[in-house]
This record gives C-alpha cells, sequence and structure tokens, in this order.
C-alpha cells in the first residue's frame, strides 16, 4: 500500500506538530490551529479503522528498519478500537476545554492536550516494549502536567502524587523490559513471544512489570493515588484521565497477558487480579458512597469500574476458549462504555459544580429543577455505570456474568451483582441531592449550553453502545497475533 | 589487579549509597548521591559501556545533584526546610528496607538464571551498521534504528519544560540567584567556559564514530550555561522569551520535520533518504545539543526565572 496514504504516521506526527504549534503561535491562535488538527485526528482515525476492517492488520516499519532490529507499529482489531475510542472521547473534552477554559488556561492546555494524545496514540499502536515505555513516560508527564495545571494547593500535591506513584510503576516496568531483554535479546512484542520461555528471568521480568502497570491503572489497593488526582483537576482534565489515561496501562497490561500467554503460565496470578478487581467493586463503590464532594463521588466510581474490567483476567482461561472470548468481549465493552460513560458524567458533574460554584453535594438542592438536561446526561452515564439495559455497560456486564456461569467461577455473579447494587446507590445518593430543596433563594450560574450538550452527547454514547454492540466486538475479534494467542 | 579495582569499586560504591540514605543531614545526603553518580559512571566504564558512563556523570551526578543542591537552597531559604521531618520514620524505613532487599534477591535470581538469547540483535546492528550513516553503533541506534523512540524521549524534555513552565508561580518571585561576586569564578569562568563549549561540540562531533552524542554534548552546554547563571550572567535574561522558547523547542521542531519530510517524499516515517543519512543525523543533533542545554538550563532556572507574560491576570478555570 501507498505509504504516503496510511494513517498512521499521521496519527503521531499531527498531535505532536500540534503540541509545538500550539507552543509557538499567539494564545488566540491556538484553538482555532487546535480545532484544525482535531478534525484531521478524526479522520485519520476513520481512515485507519476503514483500512483495518479491509485490508486486516497493518504493520508499519518506522525508518524502514524492520523489527527487532528498528521499532514495528501494528494497527490491529484492538488497538484500532482504541485509536478511535480516544479520538472520539478527546476530541469532546477539548471541544469542552475550549468552552470551559478562559484564553489564557486554554492556551497552555492545547499543548499539553496534544502530548497526551500522541502518547496514547503510540501506546495504542506499539508494537515494541521498550517504545511502550517511552509513551508510558510521554503520558505520565503530559497527565501530571494537566493534573498540576488547576494550579491550587490541593492539586499540586495530588500531581506530586500522583507523579510519584506513576514513576513508580514505570521504573518497575522498565526493569522487567529489561531483564526480558537480557533473556532474549529483543524488545519487539511479536518476537519476544515467539522465543518466550517460562524461566525464572521471564517470570521476574512479568511479575514487575505487572506491578508497576497494575500501580499505573490504580488497581485495588493501589488506587489512593488516583481520587485526589482524577477529582482534584479541572473538568476536562479529570474526564480526559479517567477515560483515557488509566485505560494505557490497563492495555498494555491485557497485551502482555494474551501475547505471552501469560493466563495459560500463571493461572493462579489470574485468580489474584481478579480478587484485587473484586476488592476494587466493592471498596470503590462503598468509598463512592461516603464522598461528601461531587467529583469525588466520580473518581471513587472509576476506582469501582477499573475492578469490573479486571475480572476480565480470571475469567481469560486456557480450559475454556468460549468463555475466555465472552470475558474479553465483556472487558473491552466494559472498558468502551465506561470511557464514554465516565468522561460525560465527569463532564454533567463539572456543568453542576459550575453552577453551584461549589464542590460539595448538599449544595446541589434545586438542580434538577434548575437543569434537567444536565441531570439527565449524568443519568444516562450512570444507567450505563450502573449497568442497567440499554447501555453498553448491561451488555459488557451481561458478558461477563455469562463467561463466568460457563467457567464455573460463581463467585465473580456474586460480586458483580454487589458491584451493581452499590453503584446505583452512590449514582442515585447523587440524584436525592439535586432533588431536596432549600429555604434560602437559588444563585445559580447559568452555564453555556453547549458545555451541557457536550456532556449529554458523551452520556447518548455509552447508552448507544447498548445497541451498537456488535461493531466494537467484531473489531476487536478481527485476526491478528493478539487473537491467535486467545486461548 | 583489575579484580581489586572491582572490588574497591563495588564497596565504595554500595557504602556511597548507604551513606546517601541513611544521613540525617539533606546536604551530606545530597553530596553523597552526586558522589555516587561519579562511581557509578567509573562502574559503567569498567563494564566496557563508556556512552553510559557519560550520560550518567552528565546527567545522574551533574544535572541531577545541581538540581537537588537547588531545591534544597530554595527549601532552606523559604524556611520549609524543617529539620526533624527528614527524620526516618522506623516502620517506614523497615519497610523500605524489606522490599528493596526483596527486589534484590529476585533480580538476583532472575539475572542469575538468564539463559543465552536466543536473537543477537548486536549481530543485526553491525550488519545494517554501513547503511546507518554514522560508524558508532549507539549513535546509530539511537538516531536510525530507533529514532521513533529518541524523537518521543526528546517529546518527553519538551513536555519536562512546558510542565515546569505550566506550574510557575503568577506572582513574579526575585531571582534567588543574586550571582556570586568572586573575582577568581569570574577568571577561571573565562577559561572554564569556552573550554566547555568545545568539550561539548567534540562530543557532539565524536558521536558518529565513538561515544558521544547529543544528549552528553547537551548536558556539558547545559553546565556551562549554569555555571554562567551561578556567576550572574543570565542567559534567560540576555534572550528575549520568544527566542528562549524558540531555542527549547528547535531540537524537538527539526528531528519532526526531519520525520515527516519522509512521510511526504513516500518513505515510512523517520527513514532517511539514501545517502543523506548521515548529514541529516548531524544536522538533528546540533538542534538536539542546543535544546538539550536549553532544556536543562530552564529546568534549572524554572523556579527563578519571571513568569510568561501571558500568565498575568490568569485566573482559574471558566
Amino acid at each position: 500500500m501507498n505509504m504516503i496514504l496510511s494513517p498512521i504516521p499521521w496519527l503521531l506526527v499531527i498531535p505532536l506538530a500540534g503540541a509545538v504549534l500550539t507552543m509557538l503561535i499567539p494564545l488566540n491562535w491556538r484553538s482555532p490551529a487546535s480545532m484544525f488538527g482535531l478534525l484531521t485526528q478524526l479522520l485519520a482515525s476513520l481512515l485507519l479503522g476503514y483500512q483495518v476492517s479491509q485490508y486486516g492488520t497493518q504493520i508499519y516499519a518506522m525508518a524502514d528498519w524492520q523489527a527487532p532490529l528498528g521499532i514495528a507499529l501494528r494497527a490491529d482489531g484492538l488497538a484500532t478500537l482504541f485509536i478511535l475510542m480516544s479520538s472520539l472521547v478527546a476530541t469532546a473534552c477539548a471541544l469542552y476545554a475550549h468552552l470551559y477554559l478562559n484564553l489564557t488556561k486554554r492556551g497552555h492546555f492545547w499543548p499539553l492536550l496534544w502530548f497526551l494524545w500522541a502518547s496514547l496514540n503510540g501506546i495504542w499502536l506499539a508494537a515494541d516494549t521498550f517504545n511502550l515505555y517511552v509513551g508510558l513516560e510521554l503520558l505520565t508527564f503530559a497527565a501530571v502536567g494537566l493534573v498540576a495545571f488547576a494550579s491550587d494547593e490541593r492539586s499540586l500535591e495530588a500531581s506530586i502524587r500522583y507523579l510519584y506513584a506513576a514513576l513508580l510503576g514505570s521504573m518497575a516496568y522498565l526493569l522487567g523490559v529489561a531483564l526480558l531483554y537480557g533473556a532474549q535479546g529483543t524488545l519487539a512484542m511479536d518476537s519476544l513471544a515467539e522465543t518466550w520461555h517460562w524461566g525464572p528471568t521471564n517470570q521476574v521480568a512479568i511479575t514487575l512489570i505487572l506491578g508497576g502497570l497494575l500501580l499505573k491503572t490504580a488497581v485495588f489497593p493501589m488506587h489512593t493515588w488516583l481520587p485526589p488526582a482524577h477529582g482534584g483537576a479541572l473538568t476536562p482534565v479529570s474526564a480526559l484521565l479517567s477515560a483515557l489515561v488509566i485505560k494505557a496501562s490497563f492495555y498494555i497490561l491485557l497485551r502482555f497477558w494474551v501475547e505471552f500467554e501469560v493466563y495459560r503460565h500463571l493461572p493462579s496470578l489470574s485468580q489474584l487480579l481478579g480478587v484485587l478487581g473484586a476488592g476494587a467493586i466493592i471498596w470503590g463503590g462503598w468509598m463512592a458512597l461516603k464522598q461528601t464532594h461531587l467529583k469525588m463521588v466520580v473518581a471513587y466510581s472509576t476506582v469501582a469500574q477499573i475492578g469490573y474490567i479486571s475480572l476480565m483476567f480470571p475469567l481469560l482461561t486456557a480450559e475454556n476458549s468460549e468463555a475466555s472470548l465472552m470475558a474479553y468481549h465483556g472487558g473491552i465493552l466494559m472498558l468502551l462504555a465506561h470511557a464514554f460513560a465516565k468522561a460525560g458524567m465527569f463532564l454533567a458533574a463539572g456543568n453542576l459544580i459550575y453552577c453551584t460554584g461549589k464542590p460539595d453535594l448538599a449544595s446541589l438542592a434545586g438542580m434538577s429543577r434548575y437543569r434537567p438536561l444536565n441531570i439527565f446526561a449524568f443519568g444516562l452515564a450512570g444507567v450505563s455505570l450502573m449497568g442497567l439495559p440499554p447501555s453498553g455497560g448491561f451488555n459488557a456486564k451481561w458478558l461477563l456474568l455469562q463467561s463466568s456461569f460457563l467457567s464455573g467461577q460463581w463467585w465473580w455473579i456474586v460480586v458483580l451483582l454487589i458491584g451493581s447494587l452499590l453503584s446505583a446507590a452512590y449514582i442515585f445518593r447523587v440524584f436525592a441531592y439535586t432533588y431536596q430543596e432549600t429555604e434560602a433563594t437559588d444563585s445559580f450560574r447559568r452555564p453555556p449550553i453547549t458545555i451541557e450538550l457536550i456532556a449529554l452527547c458523551l452520556s447518548v454514547a455509552s447508552i448507544l453502545l447498548g445497541f451498537l454492540s456488535i461493531w466494537p466486538v467484531n473489531v476487536v475479534s478481527l485476526p491478528g497475533p493478539f487473537m491467535e494467542a486467545m486461548p | 589487579m583489575n579484580l581489586l579495582i572491582d572490588l574497591t569499586l563495588l564497596t565504595g560504591i554500595l557504602a556511597i549509597a548507604a551513606t546517601s540514605l541513611l544521613s540525617r543531614s539533606l546536604f551530606q545526603s545530597v553530596i553523597f548521591f552526586i558522589l555516587l553518580g561519579l562511581t557509578l559512571a567509573l562502574g559503567w566504564i569498567r563494564l566496557g559501556a563508556p556512552d553510559i558512563a557519560l550520560a550518567e556523570a552528565a546527567i545522574g551526578a551533574g544535572i541531577t545533584g545541581v538540581l537537588l543542591l537547588d531545591t534544597l537552597g530554595h527549601l532552606k531559604k523559604t524556611g520549609k526546610l524543617d529539620k526533624d521531618e527528614h527524620r526516618p520514620s522506623y516502620p517506614r524505613l523497615l519497610l523500605a528496607i524489606l522490599s528493596s532487599v526483596t527486589l534484590v534477591v529476585l533480580l538476583l535470581w532472575a539475572v542469575f538464571h538468564q539463559p543465552t538469547p536466543a536473537i543477537q540483535l548486536h549481530l543485526l546492528v553491525e550488519e545494517a551498521l554501513p547503511d546507518s550513516g554514522v560508524s558508532h553503533q549507539i549513535t546509530a541506534v539511537l538516531l536510525n534504528f530507533r529514532s521513533y523512540d529518541t524523537l518521543l524521549e526528546v517529546g518527553v524534555l519538551v513536555l519536562a519544560v512546558l510542565v515546569g513552565l505550566a506550574l510557575q508561580t503568577d506572582q513574579h518571585q526575585q531571582d534567588s540567584l543574586p550571582g556570586l561576586p568572586n573575582p577568581l569564578l569570574h577568571a577561571c569562568l573565562t577559561l572554564l567556559v569556552p573550554a566547555m563549549l568545545i568539550t561539548s561540540m567534540y562530543l557532539l562531533w565524536a558521536g558518529s564514530d565513538r561515544p558521544g552524542g547529543a544528549f552528553q554534548a547537551g548536558a556539558m552546554l547545559a553546565a556551562a550555561f549554569i555555571l554562567l547563571h551561578l556567576s550572574g550572567i543570565k542567559l534567560s535574561a540576555q534572550l528575549s522569551h520568544r527566542m528562549m522558547q524558540f531555542g527549547l523547542l528547535l531540537g524537538f521542531t527539526v528531528f519532526l520535520v526531519v520525520a515527516t519530510s519522509s512521510v511526504i517524499g513516500g518513505r515510512p516515517l523517520l527513514a532517511y533518504p539514501d545517502g543523506g543519512a548521515g548529514l541529516l543525523i548531524l544536522l538533528i543533533e546540533l538542534a538536539l545539543t542546543l535544546s538539550i542545554g536549553l532544556i536543562l538550563l530552564s529546568l534549572f532556572t524554572i523556579a527563578n526565572s519571571p513568569p510568561l507574560s501571558s500568565r498575568s491576570g490568569g485566573s482559574n478555570g471558566h
């Protein structure tokens, strides 16, 4: 295929160029230039989606050196779905940020967003373990910068905490990659998988890598850095972090897990990951129920949702391929639904805080009457997070339930049910506050209708996913090295 | 004899690391940390990795050391350096020691069971070296075979400065380093700075056929800039804000333009045109050296430099 027509390099070059340009040009040109960038990113992602579904997995040799000497990029079904997901969610968050931030803040937001986007695309497309590390570095710094961007004392503290946790995770990952390189002499995922053997070196390496990635994904009990960072950031940043950033380390984890067939050789580790996931579902849900600040409720809900996604691991077993495939589809669908629903919910929560001017739940009184559209957006996102039909979240939970039945691991069903009850409780608790009325006269600020519509669009997308689930499921099942390594 | 050197080095590294960790005085810890970087550099030389030794000495010991000292000075000045605060709390210390010992045991176990690699990557590098445009393997890997990683790494450096600039406090702070009025220092500078600049350029040039390259050269350049800064000659005051910004971004921009031009020319991203690899690599490295020097200087001065003009009056959100 003609090199110039492949969208793969443009998915990296445009965000990187966008980052440089938005640093150099005057403040009031940064938004128009970025709008153009958003458009090209959407087009490039759609083009990639078309090419991958037509011609199958695309391999792109960087600098024309084939792996393992050079670095290869690989766009398979999974990568393509994530590219599309991040393009859609990031575009919505970027438009929201453009309307929500003032000119100065906006000017400084764009370069960080573009770096974030470049690193996300780099991670989705990477097929090289060290390249993934570089992508994670870029992602970490961009995300920490965005958290610190609120520049009040609490967000600074949260961002430093986040930085330390993320760096510790990166170091563990890097150490593991170094061991893999020492043992096998290559960094490319494909050749690592071909020459893989379960010696002590690879076992230690995989333990370090998984540990680092679990910390970066904020899997319970390594989640403590997440709520202050996600809850304390500016609203569009919170949405980006919860919807996309934590998915990056999870994505790498999943690739390692399947492509190197960790599930086949360390089945006890799968159960451990499941237990951590169950812990996250219950602890995250319980903590969300106890928060007094709206954005902290949403942030703890992310902790719980990561737990659902981690339930995929104990269900991906070598014994039952049908149940495994179902768990894989369920997990990916859960992740996708969470990306849209959580972005929508954070933006809706931000709008509510914009109206009341106060971050706590008690001052939401009267909101259902004043901003019904916004409450509706919050509620639709809540439907998907609770897993009520019809929504992406429901289909995902249904697949996970069925997979648990099929593989005979009934205990995860109990966890899923308790989790759903807890999420229903913390979401209805927020609703209860919005229906209250106070004696005092309302002094609400009116948000622009556009930012409410953006939140609504994302929430609607998470519901629509319930009707269109077959499409992402087909995309992630496209043949490629990942699907070959599946049980 | 060699064994004796190695054993001395090894005990030295361990002793210095332990002193740095356990010292009660933060200043002492930092000094021992710098010393650790230098002895580690010697260790890398003994392992036959002069490139890493150069990087460790320049960045691990030099720049990091300066940044730590700078932070310490800042803490002292603002009175935030609490005397009791850095006394280790024992449960935490115990936990830290326990986890590091576990990690070391695990790593030792892993390394001693390391199989012979199935893929001999260095043979592939050897084979492809004539086509890379340079004759030193490490430069070939960094700027040709795996140039994509390097491009993103330079992005990380740019991003670090960007975050630093975004975190600058809005109020205009007085520069905390008024410059040392020491005539001897100034006399030394006239000798030192030209020598450092020449060394930096030599390191850059040497990179094509022996250890050296943009990162080491940039670190040396940064050291010269910082020395000048400390003696009161401030680059950031001499250059306008825009010039400084341009300098910071130059390396990344040149790299990105070269990368993109190959896509427009119908080749994969970052593929150099036939025969042009050597020249383009030198061009990229030259731009990178200047930018890395300025980036490291900026990371050092960020706390003291005047805030961006555009930031004034920026209120929170909305």
